[in-house]
């Protein structure tokens, strides 16, 4: 995420108030920034200053409530990443939920976790060096623990369309958007005649890939962020969907992440107490991976050409569903590993 | 009055290859989220132009087939099932961003 310009505190009246009822009424809000590529959601960095002492905050809040929307409610978000931060991992800290008096509309607010986001950067820039030898291991070993959370704690999420069987549930989403894609179908159609014998169920991310990990050039993965899509299911998913081709970006020869091999990913994650899984398990959850992105860029061309949300991102996200069934269809072919 | 209209000049590829020039000088004067946006506006005026000279984009029948996929009426010819999606899916990926197949723009 890339800050722009100090926006005007006048404008933010709202959330300054917000924070004020959490964090005391004589704190400070400063240095109100949106960064560009917020995602799905809209996002605020603030500073909190309380008695000279300054701490970096980030307020997400739902900007896009389909009711077919494949996201987890913010409320569901929070309370994930409040048992994974009570885990001890990397997640950013949250702090409180807005609520009806907030007049925010569904959201929360998090500790700010610094670092670098974008992948080119992480996996080219020479401040990431020394950094880079280390994050799939580091990367395998955030997974391990994540999937290692008592599933008991996250029966809220049973019921979600992707934790009951997630090849349906993108199936839902792809007929929904009423646009027939006949490489979609196909993706489909492969992936249901070579569904995996047996599927673990594990706490999953379930939006695990580079994009989502802020690095630190001297200290690694500091954060791991966007828990909007998190489920119950096979790890194998999560596995799958951080060697998806869609985010090797500089090292499409490198599935894990651009920076290494599945066997290195599979070899770490194994090493860091994860289950066993082989290259070719890994292999059908890219597949699914491509099949996943294409409709999610279906998604977004939805939202903006039923007008619920237009936008030239969204606009461009349509047209580049072609670029993923290419992927895709070269991948099921053989082309591309 | 009548319906047909001269070919005027300049043509609609070249407006678009203008107005990309335009957002192109906008860029270094903006503000980081609004030149991500420069950026991606440029990006769809590129599909415009390609596909203005590739001419519509049209598949006759996608609903047919994608039923007949799904049914497994193709499972008996799947190679050539996706040689035929993937000689429609590069023309596609030729007009939204030839790079993509390491073709130039």
């Amino acid at each position: 995420m890339t800050a722009q310009a100090t926006e005007p505190l006048a404008a933010h009246a709202d959330l300054i108030a917000a924070v004020r009822r959490r964090l005391g009424s004589g704190v400070d809000v400063e240095n109100i920034a949106i960064p560009t590529l917020g995602g799905i959601n809209r996002t605020i960095l603030f500073d909190v200053v309380d008695r000279g002492h300054a701490r970096r905050y980030v307020s997400r809040q739902e900007t896009y409530v389909d009711p077919d929307s494949p996201f987890l409610p913010t409320g569901d978000q929070f309370r994930a990443m409040r048992i994974a931060f009570d885990h001890g991992l990397p997640v950013p800290e949250p702090v409180f939920e807005y609520d009806t008096t907030d007049g925010m509309g569904n959201g929360f607010v998090t500790a700010f976790a610094a670092g670098e986001t974008m992948p080119k950067r992480i996996q080219t820039g020479a401040a990431f060096d020394a950094v880079r030898p280390r994050l799939v291991g580091e990367a395998a070993d955030i997974l391990a623990r994540i999937h290692a959370l008592p599933l008991a704690g996250f029966d809220f999420l049973g019921h979600r369309p992707g934790s009951v069987d997630t090849l349906s549930a993108h199936r839902d989403l792809y007929d929904g958007y009423r646009q027939p894609r006949p490489a979609i179908e196909a993706g489909f159609r492969w992936l249901e005649r070579n569904r995996p014998d047996t599927v673990d169920r594990a706490f999953l991310h379930g939006d695990f890939r580079l994009g989502n990990l802020m690095v630190d050039a001297a200290l690694g993965i500091s954060g791991v962020l966007d828990w909007e899509c998190a489920h119950l299911g096979s790890p194998a998913e999560d596995l799958g969907w951080f060697c998806t081709r869609s985010w090797r970006f500089a090292g499409p020869n490198r599935p894990a992440a651009g920076l290494a091999s599945r066997q290195d990913l599979l070899d770490a994650y194994r090493a860091a107490g994860g289950g066993f899984y082989d290259a070719d398990e890994i292999r059908y959850w890219e597949i699914f991976g491509l099949v996943r992105f294409a409709v999610l860029n279906m998604m977004q061309n939805h939202g903006h050409v039923s007008g619920q949300r237009r936008g030239l991102v969204y606009a461009a996200c349509g047209r580049n569903t072609a670029l993923v069934e290419y992927d895709l269809l070269m991948t099921l072919a053989g082309h591309y590993d | 009055m009548t319906d047909a209209l001269r070919p005027q000049s300049p043509d609609m590829g070249d407006i678009l290859r203008t107005v990309q020039a335009f957002l192109k000088e906008c860029e270094p004067q903006l503000a980081a989220e609004s030149r991500y946006k420069a950026q991606v506006a440029s990006y769809l005026l590129g599909i415009c132009e390609r596909e203005i000279a590739h001419g519509p984009l049209r598949r006759e029948g996608a609903d047919a087939l994608c039923a007949d996929i799904r049914a497994g009426r193709h499972d008996g010819n799947w190679e050539a099932l996706l040689d035929q999606l993937l000689d429609e899916t590069r023309a596609a990926v030729r007009v939204t961003k030839p790079s993509h197949m390491g073709e130039k723009a």
